[in-house]
């Protein structure tokens, strides 16, 4: 589910209200409609520690990383640290990022960007203000 | 105006001016199906633990949820988060009633899925009921 095959297929409504009345036509999916996909990167991040997973982008999309979770192991309750999060391609054993931001959980993404098709990664990363270890999530979203 | 209600409102006054010789503006009921926020309740019992429920968001906008009618008066959670295969809501927003009082907690959300937890204290052995009133775009 993304924006833009409702944009798409509003597209193709609207057109579709052009013309002769008398022909109802049914609703048509347009050709170059895509889908989303979602992967939930999460795990626990100790202080000074670095993580990351890797995901395949079959096309050229958008890709937009989403930290909404940052909570004390063990603890019902959300909390608001802020951690670094980027996002980059794997070079060697590590995530080589190429945005990144230090921000708190959200549930709108804190970075959006537009990939060549190809193996990225997300990473997440201690700002050098974790004392704690903490239990993280990131919903990584991209076109398909 | 949110990115794809310009673009969909651009898209509808194209696809209005190439339909015959008077053209009109995007009528109100069109708007209001992308604008008027979803608004769902539901009551439950909790004793310990937790408990989630998942709604879709369709546009960007807040999402508000409110947790009344505890009873007995307890101090129960509410949260706003993600959700994962397990069931469970992984929270990016949560705040903690104060004993049996009223709580809401309130997150900007996008097109996408989303969860609305609520918690108990885990060593808690009471039934207690609750009512959560959740509005989203």
């Amino acid at each position: 589910v993304t924006r833009l095959p409702i944009v798409l297929a509003l597209a193709a409504g609207l057109s579709s209200g052009c013309g002769d009345a008398t022909t109802p036509t049914s609703p048509s999916t347009p050709a170059d409609a895509v889908a989303a996909t979602t992967r939930l990167f999460t795990g626990t991040l100790a202080a000074g520690d670095t993580q990351f997973y890797s995901f395949t982008v079959p096309q050229d999309s958008g890709v937009f990383l989403t930290l909404a979770s940052v909570t004390a192991p063990g603890e019902r309750a959300a909390g608001d640290r802020p951690i670094r999060l980027g996002l980059g391609v794997p070079r060697g054993t590590g995530c080589a990022v190429a945005t990144e931001i230090v921000t708190g959980p959200a549930l709108t993404a804190q970075i959006r960007e537009w990939t060549r098709k190809g193996v990225h990664c997300a990473a997440v990363a201690d700002p050098g203000t974790l004392t704690t270890s903490v239990a993280f999530a990131v919903r990584i979203g991209y076109f398909q | 105006m949110s990115r794809v209600q310009r673009l969909t409102f651009a898209l509808a006054l194209v696809a209005g001016a190439a339909c015959g010789s008077s053209p009109t503006s995007p009528t109100d009921a069109a708007d209001d199906r992308l604008v008027t926020p979803a608004r769902e309740t539901f009551s439950g019992i909790i004793v310990s633990g937790t408990t989630s429920r998942v709604f879709a968001a369709r546009t960007t906008g807040l999402a508000v949820a409110r947790l009344s009618g505890i009873t007995p008066a307890a101090a129960l959670g509410i949260g706003l988060g993600i959700p994962r295969d397990s069931g469970s809501c992984l929270l990016a927003r949560s705040t903690t009633s104060a004993d049996g009082l009223d709580a809401e907690v309130s997150a900007a959300v996008e097109l996408g899925t989303f969860c609305v937890q609520v918690f108990a204290p885990p060593t808690s052995t009471t039934e207690v009921r609750y009512t959560v009133t959740l509005e989203y775009p």
